[in-house]
């Protein structure tokens, strides 16, 4: 039922009414809508509807205004925000972000801290030297989207809301291993000051780089490692750990993935650009160094069951490393960057399985 | 055949006697190429050749040569940090409160270190810095932050999945257009605060991480607050409203430091939005109005509480900085007041919504008045209860409220 006019007259005329501009309940905006939910519920994609759902593929104000509301002249302007829709985007943002939602964890009470029994002292250090690494690296992750966030614009809200489920989601790891750590007995360790690739991440100007760096590469590489977790986990907390955590990067990940696969799709001519983003990121990530050789060890004795099985434990860290390598480059396969095989930094070509015959 | 080309630029550093060897014996060029520029000597390949490895044998031995670990040095097991904690879950589990035991628990008023190192762990000297600004407790802690961390945890919801929606039924045209202009103010406020929490999350320095890990809930719900709010909006027949003014958002945006920031989100601004949403959860529709208010009104105490208890903890522990936040609560007000007298929209989709329809809108301007009166005095009651009587001092325009 439509406003009536001439109500508004009559109150107008009412005496002690305020002076009335009721002029925002008659503007004719983007037209009404009735979303319903589906069998998830009311999701995001649920209300995208129409000019709701249409992420303008340049976003030309610098004000809070969300998308579909009426635009108010003369508003100021919040921030600089990055333009471009291929810039930021990724269409996976609205599925990851209500999944964040619904696969939300306690480290507090969701695993089972009571399963942690007292481990031999090599490899309860062992341990806590991984855990140690995992605190100090995660929230590399919650920081650098952190300070992406006030150059999204609310015309693309979907990759902001999505970047804030992952600042989440680093909290908690940072915290669950902090909180292994102190659990049995040891405490932390030695930070690995592997940060020269770290801070490239935070150094990124661009937000393709950014995402190429962290989503792709670095947490590429850490989910690897987390799926790997049963060979590192001692008991049930720890397979817990890893399996939740990988759970979550699993979406950082693909964000990251299908992020890459639309810069490509839609601005084709930065391939050469992410080529040099990813030539001294790997370098930099790079192999087994000075830096992360503590965690190294640490993983031999994990994996491998004490410090004298570390040949079981080399094969198996091996393994690992292959396959974060060849996950590595089967994620760039399926973003569109299949090329990166041929001048992938030798340390990770080195660990390529041969491409699959076409 | 760009890859072919690719592949081809790859191992062009490859000597023709090499190469002709690597082909004969059907060795992938690439991994040849990737060993001669990860350094393995090319007579060494040469030997890997000629003794007959299949390609998958050679590579394990170069790969061993390269990635292994042959010796432990167990260095990093050998720093001096406290050892021997044994942190056990209470009735809530293993919280954040649980493991700050031994000095692990110590939080110091400055921390030295640039570095992602935890607290409580070592790193070599000689690590590069992460460049965050705030090293002074007094800057961002509050010493509720662990407790508020964790509740937040525990009382996650999903707008998708814990709002009844299907209770939702049509409202009249006039009061569906009022809920949608507050849903749009909503979401330009909780926008506001995604892009303010996500700068400044990122320059507090890893001595406080249990300040990080709280910012992130804030974040969250932030992010929760937002998406709730755009689905109201266009559940029930409705639209999204006109957009603000937004003077109420630029001392947010411009504020210069951390508790700047605090004072005007988690003190002033959250408190006028909290008395929304309760207003809102009183004034529900149905179920659904009636439930995702008070869910928002949950996650806002948490903000307001860890504000009061920061501004109160910066007082206690830097008192020559109480005119200075006096000043930026000013500054807050006058901005706010600026919002409630260019802003048709939002007064008047409140009095709809207040008296019951477009037709009761002057009872509504009664009751907002009233509102406004209460929303002052609950955030008053808040500064004072950070230790800053403001009562005097509070903006004119913005106090001028006050009066019913």
């Amino acid at each position: 039922m439509a406003i009536d006019p001439a109500v508004i007259e009559t109150l107008r005329k009412q005496p002690d009414m305020p002076e009335l501009d009721l002029s925002w309940l008659t503007t004719e905006g983007p037209p009404a809508v009735n979303a319903k939910p589906g069998r998830h519920g009311l999701t995001l994609d649920d209300i995208n509807i129409g000019v709701y759902g249409d992420a303008p593929e340049v976003a030309r104000h610098g004000t809070t205004r969300v998308r579909g509301s009426i635009a108010r002249p003369g508003v100021i302007r919040t921030g600089y925000y990055v333009p471009e829709k291929s810039d930021i985007w990724a269409d996976n943002a609205t599925l990851i972000y209500e999944e964040a939602l619904q696969r939300q964890w306690s480290s507090a009470t969701d695993i089972p801290w009571e399963s942690i029994e007292p481990l031999p002292d090599e490899v309860e250090e062992a341990i806590c030297q991984i855990c140690t690494f995992l605190t100090e690296v995660e929230f590399i992750a919650g920081d650098a989207p952190g300070q992406w966030l006030k150059q999204i614009s609310p015309d693309h809200f979907e990759v902001a809301l999505y970047l804030v489920t992952q600042v989440m989601d680093e909290a908690r790891h940072l915290d669950v291993f902090r909180k292994r750590a102190l659990a049995n007995g040891c405490g932390l360790l030695e930070a690995t000051g592997a940060t020269r690739g770290l801070r490239n991440i935070l150094d990124a100007k661009d937000f393709t780089e950014m995402s190429a760096l962290m989503h792709v590469l670095a947490e590429g590489f850490v989910q690897t490692m987390f799926r790997t977790g049963e060979f590192i986990a001692q008991n049930e907390a720890e397979k817990m750990i890893f399996r939740l955590c990988a759970q979550d990067e699993s979406r950082h990940v693909g964000f990251g993935v299908m992020h890459l696969r639309y810069v490509l799709q839609h601005a084709p001519e930065r391939r050469e650009e992410i080529h040099h983003y990813l030539d001294r990121a790997e370098q930099l990530f790079g192999h087994p160094s000075d830096a992360n050789s503590g965690l190294q060890e640490a993983l031999l004795i994990t994996m491998g069951g004490g410090k004298d099985n570390i040949d079981k434990g080399a094969e198996m860290a091996l393994a690992l490393t292959k396959k974060q390598a060849n996950e590595y480059m089967h994620r760039l396969e399926v973003a569109g960057l299949a090329d990166r095989r041929y001048r992938m930094n030798p340390g990770f070509m080195m660990l390529l399985d041969p491409p699959k015959k076409r | 055949m760009a890859d072919t080309t690719a592949e081809e630029r790859a191992t062009a550093s490859i000597s023709d006697e090499l190469r002709r060897k690597a082909e004969s014996r059907d060795w992938p060029l690439p991994v040849v190429a990737a060993a001669l520029q990860a350094g393995v000597d090319e007579a060494l390949i040469h030997e890997a050749l000629d003794a007959g490895l299949t390609p998958a044998e050679a590579r394990q031995v170069i790969l061993k040569r390269l990635s292994g670990v042959e010796k432990l040095s167990m260095k990093w097991a050998r720093v001096d940090t406290e050892r021997g904690i044994r942190a056990r879950p209470g009735k809530k589990g293993l919280t954040i409160d649980d493991i700050n035991v031994g000095s692990y628990a110590d939080v110091p008023d400055v921390w030295p270190d640039q570095t992602m190192r935890p607290r409580g762990s070592y790193v070599k000297p000689g690590t590069v810095s992460m460049g965050y600004t705030i090293y002074a407790k007094a800057e961002v802690w509050a010493d509720n932050v662990g407790s508020l961390y964790e509740e937040a945890i525990q009382r996650r919801w999903a707008p998708a999945t814990d709002i009844p929606w299907e209770t939702i039924a049509p409202l009249s045209e006039d009061r569906e257009r009022a809920m949608g202009q507050l849903c749009t103010a909503l979401c330009e406020y909780n926008y506001m605060v995604i892009l303010a929490l996500g700068k400044w999350i990122r320059e507090v320095s890893f001595g406080y991480h249990e300040v990080k890990l709280y910012l992130s809930t804030v974040l969250f719900d932030a992010a929760r607050h937002f998406e709730a709010f755009r689905k109201r909006a266009l559940c029930n027949g409705g639209r999204l409203g006109v957009q603000g003014v937004g003077w109420q958002l630029a001392p947010i945006r411009d504020a210069l430091c951390y508790s700047e920031m605090a004072a005007l989100v988690f003190v002033l601004n959250d408190s006028f939005v909290q008395s929304l949403y309760q207003l809102g959860g009183a004034l529900g529709h149905n179920e659904a109005e009636a439930r995702l208010f008070t869910l928002a009104a949950q996650d806002k105490a948490r903000h307001l509480s860890y504000g009061v208890e920061h501004m109160r903890y910066l007082l206690e522990h830097q008192p020559e900085r109480r005119e200075e936040v006096r000043r930026y609560l000013q500054k807050g007000e006058e901005y706010l007041a600026k919002d409630f007298a260019d802003d048709p929209s939002s007064r008047e989709a409140l009095a709809i919504l207040l008296g019951g329809g477009l037709e009761h809108i002057g009872e509504g301007f009664q009751k907002l008045k009233t509102f406004r009166a209460r929303q002052i005095q609950s955030y008053l009651d808040r500064v004072e209860a950070a230790g800053l009587d403001h009562r005097g001092t509070i903006w004119p325009a913005l106090a001028a409220h006050q009066s019913v």
